[in-house]
């Protein structure tokens, strides 16, 4: 630590003589203790990021440990592209962001002032199937020494992971393992759960998946990083286990809670593809068969079954 | 620079203001001595000021003010302006707020004031602190119109023209710096709390805005969105919420405890107005009040070690901790008193956490309002989860248990999950075993059962009920009825459908003791009058009917205005029916009186009058029955009339339309038939019987063939027919229950064989294969592969196949089961005898097929030896189809099962009645006289001399008919079986030659001579003679044989029986036993 502050003053002390145009990513590396530098990155391998200072050839080693953000400079329109990823135009933010941000994608397994961005960039990839692209995302983040950045690119890794599906649509053993495997490895209960959920899923559970997904939203209902998308999944799980209007409600609710977000007009766009509120079902009339002989039996239950629904009612939550 | 210029200005100010004072002392020095000078008074003032003699300065500078007044000079006004503006300092230090106000307009409104922006915003202070919210409001206005705009002078009132005069000539200069950005927001939350206060919620709405906007400070930022909502609320302005609560969300107000208990209040407001999607989030918000208090009490105690106190109020402090916390205990006043100033924020949070302490335990109605609004938006799944967390929590509370019983409910009726609801439901009733709540429980998957028409499952309950303790610990009073009220209620009313479920499973004992249960224990229920009628249905269907008809007269007696009045008086009819029926000379004199009785009481079936009764044209029905049965026709055909055209059911006119077409087939007036079913099927369309209607249709149509004379015609009768029938059973073959199509296909069966070519055959079963590709329905595919077996004969192969290939008789329509019992027949495997049996019955009750069960069934318990229940079987069977072709087995059977019981005489009787049916010709016969032989021979063995020999002679009679006269039947079997048997009488006869005779016949008997039983004869004759017999039957020889014996039947011709039926004629030579 001290050998790299040490070479951090010298650094700001001797890059005086302006030098030629220099390769590599510019950013400004912020050290553990608030000391920053301005320099261009070379690499980060083996959790050592090696940079040039400012005006200077020379290659500096630091350890990602020691280092507490980095700051990069890209020139783009940052309201552009958060505009296009909250309304659900997932291509015109990789159109936007995919090559702005080539120099910097190796980069964000360090805490950085891209990570949002980088965030909406994988997620568009997600959103539009390109899983290659989201593999090498989830490969960068889970070398980070971060949580939050090593979960997210757990789970990116898992949701590529069950993405492979066989001819029969069904996800691969392999696939499944792996992904079982990261859930294992979550370190945030959310998460793990998130991808329980995911798993179960793909396998075809959609019921078991709703009830797994029903434990984010009472135990971590406020865990803004997983409520959303936890929130998203379950309105699709209910499609996919044929409720239609727990669905299309559920969406609704998404869209209203999580307004603004890429997440909302997702639901937006889903509430659009289902019908109107169906009617409910109608009551199946008994047998003929039976109806001669037993359902005088069974009427007088229906009548208690009113009159007891309304004792306990009256016995339940009365005082409300 | 700003600065600098301040300062010049201020020391110019300061040296004018000392020359004034000393003016001033000079010019008041030669006032009178006992009135202090101006002078005198503003010295007096800071002096006390100085000594921080407050409220004495007070006085002074008041005094001070008031004398200099009136004057124009413009150092004075300065003087008394920064004068004021110390006193207003000192009445706010001192908490005079209400003397401060008033104090500062007179600063405003006053020129030459150094703080015109910090006076109004001191007097928004002021006058909110004094909950002068209005005039805050408009304090807080001036002061921000002020900051824009100095010169617009806002908040100042309108001078007189005197101060006009005064005060216009000195020029007024902005020497203070404008409001931060910080203050400006703190204003504008000053205004909006003020709005708010004073309860303009609209005008509240853009201060807070303006706040939630600018304030850098995230939880100002929540709690201003979150007094919006609140204001809106109020409004009511529910639409304009919703854009709200996203951002409130995504602030950290929740850990703010006024946030806190606001959004408890917001949220029921929307949940009451039914704007879910407003209040679920909100309700999200609230944090639980542990984790509020926690985080808190942190920041209390953050905030008092900043202000230099103990970290907790009331802690023992060492005197070295007095050094770190110096003001513990609050600051102390400025005379060192006891009384203590403790900084504001600190007070307030104190309060505010004593505040959440003072509040009952909320998380529970959180959560539960959580729960019911993913109800009432239909995320079951979520409800479900939150009503199992707060019955996990707290269990034991009303909450909890109300909980599960919601879990229970929504599992079951709006997921349809079973298995969960039964893993938490169960799991509740093994531990609560009191209170209405488990009861509530069993009602639930009661009545899920009920609805699936899944009765086993009801019973599955029944363990459950019977462990409930009812017990007086809670009278509380609902409506006028008590809990314990209610819980007795709820046992009523299981025990009465665990009963109703064994009714439905057919346990009719079971149902009548369910029933007799409700009676007993609960006297006076609600149920009684039901639970005795089904009672005495129970009785009658357990074939009881002198009991029967008494629990129905009993009914009448006790409850003749109820529900059942009606049915239990024409079930009692039907009581005196079948009573009737187990006399041996039945009469149903009774039986009709009673019927027309009934008839003539509700006999104003008009559908729409209440008067109707859909007991009319039942007893029109049974009274047709009986008409018909009597041969009265024409009335049996009237009662039918009636009971069609009043008919309230469809099946009451099923009935009588195919009772009434059996009396037209029966008079051959076909067309008469065709025009019933036909106007039938009209009048009831989709509900009616179709299939069997169709069948009756096609089934008259063949009956008129036979007097077709055009055989062309004919042959075009039989091809629609066929179609018709085909179609009927693609149409209907789906429905396991439509028993039509089960006689579609047995009546089609017939006609292929009896009219159709050998292609045309191969076209209907093209067409029948076809069909089966077509359809996915399980039950249709069974039916059709089965007709495609009867008609190829080859049913046993297709019985074999289906054993293997069904899991279970789910799907299995009557044919296939008869295919099915066939087979088994044919292995001797009654493994599953019973359950086909009982299939049949519960399902099947009305279809012919079952006579298949009952033969598997009889055959299996005879095998077991299981006498009386074969016997009962059989009753059960002959019963239902008399003397059919297909019965001959039961009457045989059951002559068989009385020799096993050593009745010889019943066994004889039973014998001889197979040889008086004329539809048992043929091998049915062929046994009886067989089985006649069995009897006399182990009867003959019981006996000795003279009575062993004339039974031993009789029963060689016997099975010497069979080998004479039957020798073809069953492949020879039965002649060989005889032979044996006759030789053997014959050994104990000791008629040794006739024994061997008798092998000798068997052996040139061709017939028999190769089947197994011919090797007993070989044996008994020795290689040799056997082989001479061989040779000689194969030079083609044939014997003339014959083997007489004394009392035979065709000398005596007695028999134990009263009835003599011994053969009519001499048993003649078979063609060929004749040389």
């Amino acid at each position: 630590m001290k050998r790299l502050l040490l070479s951090l003053v010298v650094l700001s002390a001797t890059a005086i003589s302006g030098q030629a145009v220099q390769s590599g990513t510019p950013a400004e590396i912020e050290v553990a203790n608030g000391k920053k530098v301005k320099g261009f990155l070379q690499s980060l391998e083996n959790d050592i990021l090696t940079f040039h200072p400012n005006r200077s050839s020379k290659e500096y080693p630091a350890p990602v440990d020691k280092i507490k953000g980095l700051t990069f400079f890209p020139k783009y329109d940052a309201f552009a592209v958060e505009q296009s990823f909250n309304t659900g135009e997932y291509s015109d933010v990789i159109i936007t962001l995919g090559p702005m941000m080539k120099p910097y994608w190796e980069y964000m397994a360090i805490s950085n002032n891209l990570q949002s961005v980088f965030g909406m960039l994988v997620k568009s990839h997600l959103a539009n199937e390109d899983f290659d692209q989201v593999q090498r995302a989830a490969e960068v983040l889970m070398e980070s020494k971060l949580p939050n950045l090593l979960a997210q690119g757990q789970i990116y890794s898992a949701l590529v992971a069950l993405s492979a599906t066989t001819t029969n649509g069904l996800v691969t053993t392999n696939g499944l393992a792996m992904a079982e495997k990261m859930r294992d490895e979550v370190e945030s209960e959310a998460a793990g759960l998130y991808l329980q959920a995911c798993i179960e899923r793909a396998k075809g559970e959609p019921r078991k998946a709703i009830w797994t997904i029903c434990g984010i939203i009472s135990d971590h209902g406020n865990d803004m990083d997983w409520m959303p998308a936890s929130e998203w999944l379950a309105a699709n799980l209910y499609l996919d286990d044929g409720m239609t209007n727990s669905a299309a409600n559920c969406a609704r609710q998404v869209q209203s809670i999580y307004a603004g977000s890429n997440i909302a007009i997702d639901a937006e766009k889903l509430r659009k593809t289902l019908p109107e509120k169906a009617a409910p079902p109608v009551e199946e009339e008994p047998p003929a068969e039976q109806e001669t002989e037993e359902p005088e039996a069974v009427e007088p239950e229906q009548d208690a079954e009113q009159d007891m629904e309304q004792d306990t009612e009256q016995d339940g939550m009365q005082e409300e | 620079m700003e600065n600098i210029e301040k300062k010049r200005r201020w020391s110019k100010w300061l040296c004018a203001w000392v020359c004034s004072i000393a003016l001033l002392s000079g010019s008041f020095c030669f006032a009178a001595d006992d009135e202090p000078t101006p002078g005198e008074l503003l010295k007096k003032s800071l002096q006390q000021m100085r000594v921080k003699d407050y409220k004495e300065a007070v006085i002074t500078m008041s005094m001070y003010l008031d004398m200099v007044d009136p004057s124009t000079s413009q150092g004075v006004i300065k003087i008394a302006q920064d004068l004021r503006f110390k006193m207003i300092t000192i009445l706010i230090e001192t908490d005079r707020l209400d003397e401060a106000a008033p104090a500062l307009q007179d600063y405003i409104d006053k020129p030459l004031g150094e703080h015109p922006r910090l006076a109004r915003t001191m007097l928004a202070t002021c006058l909110y602190s004094i909950s002068k919210y209005k005039e805050c409001v408009v304090a807080t206005a001036n002061a921000l119109a002020y900051n824009e705009d100095p010169t617009s002078n806002a908040g100042r009132r309108e001078l007189t023209p005197d101060e006009q005069d005064r005060y216009t000539k000195y020029a007024e200069k902005d020497f203070e710096l404008e409001y931060t950005d910080e203050e400006v927001t703190s204003l504008y939350m000053t205004m909006a709390e003020a709005s708010f206060k004073s309860e303009q919620w609209e005008a509240s709405l853009e201060p807070y805005e303006y706040v939630a906007e600018h304030t850098k400070n995230e939880q100002n930022k929540g709690y201003a969105i979150m007094q919006m909502i609140n204001a809106m609320v109020a409004l009511p302005a529910f639409d304009r919420i919703a854009e709200w609560i996203p951002k409130l969300y995504r602030t950290p107000a929740r850990y703010d405890i006024r946030v806190n208990l606001a959004l408890m209040n917001v949220a029921a407001a929307l949940y009451d107005e039914g704007d879910f999607d407003a209040a679920l989030p909100l309700y999200r918000m609230i944090l639980p009040r542990d984790e509020l208090l926690a985080y808190q009490e942190e920041r209390l105690r953050e905030m008092r070690i900043k202000n230099a106190m103990a970290p907790v109020a009331g802690m023992e402090i060492s005197e070295a901790e007095q050094i770190l916390f110096p003001d513990e205990g609050g600051q102390k006043d400025e005379d060192g008193g006891d009384e203590v100033l403790t900084p504001v924020e600190v007070t307030e949070l104190e309060e505010l956490i004593e505040t959440v302490k003072g509040l009952p335990s909320y998380e529970i109605d959180i959560q539960y309002r959580m729960a019911q609004i993913y109800e009432e938006v239909e995320r079951y799944w979520e409800a479900a989860k939150f009503f199992d967390r707060i019955h996990q929590t707290a269990p034991e509370t009303k909450m909890g248990s109300f909980a599960i019983h919601q879990l229970v409910k929504i599992l079951l009726q709006k997921l349809d999950a079973l298995p969960e609801a039964e893993e938490h439901g169960f799991a509740y009733m093994e531990k609560q075993k009191t209170g209405l709540e488990p009861r509530q429980i069993v009602y639930l998957f009661t009545m899920y059962h009920q609805k699936a028409d899944n009765m086993e499952k009801v019973k599955v309950l029944r363990p459950y009920l019977d462990s409930f303790v009812r017990v007086q610990d809670d009278n509380t009073v609902t409506n006028g009825t008590s809990r314990y009220e209610t819980i007795e209620r709820y046992d009523v009313e299981l025990y009465y459908m665990q009963a109703v479920a064994d009714l439905v499973l057919y346990n009719f004992a079971e149902c009548a003791t369910g029933f007799k249960l409700v009676m007993d224990e609960f006297p006076g229920s609600e149920q009684e009058g039901n639970a005795l009628y089904w009672y005495g249905m129970s009785k009658l269907f357990l074939a009881q009917f002198a009991e029967a008809f008494e629990v129905f007269e009993d009914y009448g007696k006790r409850f003749p205005t109820e529900p059942w009045a009606d049915e239990a008086l024409y079930q009692g009819g039907v009581c005196l029916f079948g009573l009737a029926g187990k006399d041996p000379q039945p009469d149903y004199t009774a039986a009709s009186n009673r019927f027309t009785y009934v008839i003539a009481n509700y006999s104003n079936p008009n559908l729409d009058e209440s008067g109707s009764s859909s007991v009319f044209p039942e007893a029109c029905n049974m009274r047709g029955d009986l008409y018909g049965a009597a041969g009265q026709l024409r009335m049996a055909e009237e009662d039918y009339r009636t009971a069609i055209k009043h008919a309230v059911k469809p099946t009451q006119a099923t009935y009588a339309v195919f009772q009434l077409a059996k009396v037209f087939k029966a008079e051959g007036d076909f067309d008469k038939g065709i025009t019933l079913v036909e106007e039938y099927l009209k009048q009831w369309g989709a509900e009616a019987d179709i299939a069997k209607a169709l069948f009756w249709i096609g089934k008259s149509k063949l009956q008129k063939r036979a007097l077709m004379k055009d055989e062309q015609l004919a042959d075009a009768l039989v091809d629609e027919v066929v179609a018709d029938y085909l179609a009927a059973v693609i149409e209907y073959g789906d429905d396991v229950l439509q028993d039509g199509v089960d006689m579609i296909i047995e009546e089609l069966v017939n006609i292929t064989s009896l009219w159709l070519s050998f292609d045309e055959q191969d076209t209907l079963l093209s067409e029948l294969k076809s069909a089966i590709e077509a359809t996915d329905s399980l039950v249709l595919k069974l039916r059709l592969r089965v007709t495609m077996a009867l008609i190829t004969k080859t049913e046993a192969d297709l019985g074999r196949r289906l054993l293997v290939e069904l899991p279970d008789f789910e799907s299995v329509s009557p044919p296939v089961l008869s295919a099915i019992c066939k087979v088994s027949i044919e292995n001797k495997d009654y493994s599953r005898a019973e359950e086909l049996l009982d299939i049949f019955k519960t399902k099947f009750e009305d279809s012919d097929f079952v006579r298949e069960a009952y033969k598997l069934r009889s055959l299996g318990q005879f095998a077991a030896k299981d006498y009386d229940d074969a016997l009962e079987t059989i009753s059960d069977a002959q019963a239902q189809y008399m003397d059919d072709p297909s019965m001959a087995w039961a009457q045989l059977m059951m002559a068989q099962i009385l020799l096993e019981q050593g009745d010889f005489s019943m066994a004889i009787t039973n014998n001889m009645m197979v040889l008086g049916v004329p539809a048992w010709r043929g091998e049915p016969v062929v046994q009886a006289y067989y089985q006649l032989g069995q009897v006399e021979e182990q009867a003959g063995l019981q006996e000795s001399g003279e009575e062993m020999r004339n039974r031993m002679a009789f029963a060689h009679a016997y099975y010497q008919r069979v080998y004479f006269q039957y020798k073809g039947y069953a492949n020879g079997y039965w002649s060989a079986e005889a032979y044996l048997a006759a030789a053997r009488c014959l050994g104990k006869l000791d008629q040794e030659n006739d024994r061997l005779n008798t092998y000798r016949a068997m052996l040139f008997d061709s017939f028999v001579n190769t089947l197994p039983q011919a090797d007993v004869a070989r044996q008994e004759l020795g290689a040799a003679e056997a082989g001479e017999i061989e040779t000689l039957v194969e030079g083609g020889v044939v014997t003339n044989i014959i083997v007489a014996v004394k009392g035979s039947l065709d000398e005596t011709d007695t028999t134990d029986s009263d009835e003599s039926v011994a053969p009519e004629t001499e048993p003649s030579a078979v063609e060929g036993e004749e040389s």
